[in-house]
């Protein structure tokens, strides 16, 4: 047994010393993996986070779950899950463009349609307006405070789609449709208050 | 041809509101290449422009409006016929 006693010591610390090579030689390519992952994610930029926000947030808690993995020093098991989720979150990229485009030609559709109807509703209820500012007694249903303030919001709607069309015009269709949407909402309102109906 | 002096044969329309929905419904979708928020109003019995504008205005005399806004198929505003579609503008 004396005999004995130091070579067993010998061979436990030779293991011991192989699996501390084992973790270190795992350890660094597992940091390398979960850094791999992170530098995908920021290179699909912030259209991904805009645009397909919840892939985004997906990859993320992977990620996360795979430092808590790391800080355990499972490093074997960060190595196995690390290449799915690289091809995943560099898979965004496409995602967050192919999404891009889409709302993009959603939002070409949506500019077109408004960009015709409402100037052609800002037109009509300007022409009420203009009519009923020469009555010397308003129609029933209409006084002079709901005239007044038909013409505020048509101030307002006017105001709105100048910012909308500088806004297209600049190239931001998102910015444009939503500005463009808003005055819709103003001049169905102001179209209401008048009695108005489209055709 | 109407008389512009004839009594009203159609009830009062009450609101504005109430006006122009009966309006559209009379004078149908607007044409092809026309403002579809164009106000359309199909001539009754008994209309005049005189009468159309003071519904619609508050005030008669606001007829020369709805004449000019016609002039595509009006040359005389006291010539309006049964089942025209006028512009009210």
């Amino acid at each position: 047994m004396k005999t004995i006693q130091p070579y067993t010591r010998f061979i436990a610390l030779v293991l011991a010393a192989f699996a501390i090579a084992g973790c270190a030689n795992k350890m660094a390519p597992a940091q390398k993996a979960i850094a791999d992952i992170e530098a995908a994610v920021a290179a699909a930029g912030e259209d991904a986070t805009k645009y397909i926000p919840d892939q985004v947030q997906a990859v993320n808690d992977q990620v996360a779950n795979l430092k808590a993995m790391f800080d355990k020093k499972d490093y074997k098991g960060v190595l196995a899950a690390a290449p799915a989720l690289l091809t995943q979150a560099q898979g965004l990229t496409s995602e967050a463009a192919a999404k891009k485009t889409e709302m993009m030609d959603a939002y070409a559709g949506e500019w077109s349609t408004l960009s015709s109807s409402v100037p052609e509703a800002v037109a009509a209820i300007q022409s009420r307006v203009d009519v009923l500012s020469k009555s010397k007694k308003l129609p029933k249903g209409m006084d002079a405070a709901t005239l007044d303030g038909v013409k505020t919001g048509l101030a307002e709607a006017n105001s709105m789609w100048s910012q909308a069309t500088e806004a297209q015009a600049a190239g931001d269709l998102e910015q444009a449709v939503t500005l463009a949407q808003q005055v819709k909402t103003r001049t169905d309102e102001l179209l209401t208050t008048l009695g108005m109906t489209a055709g | 041809m109407e008389d512009k002096k004839s009594p009203p044969k159609t009830p009062s329309w009450g609101s504005p509101a109430a006006a122009d929905k009966t309006a559209q419904s009379e004078g149908g979708s607007a044409p092809p290449g026309e403002n579809r928020y164009t106000q359309w109003y199909e001539v009754q019995s008994g209309d005049t422009l005189w009468k159309i504008a003071k519904e619609r205005y508050g005030d008669g005399n606001l007829y020369t409006e709805i004449f000019k806004a016609n002039q595509d198929v009006l040359t005389d505003p006291d010539k309006i016929k049964v089942g025209q579609k006028l512009r009210i503008p």
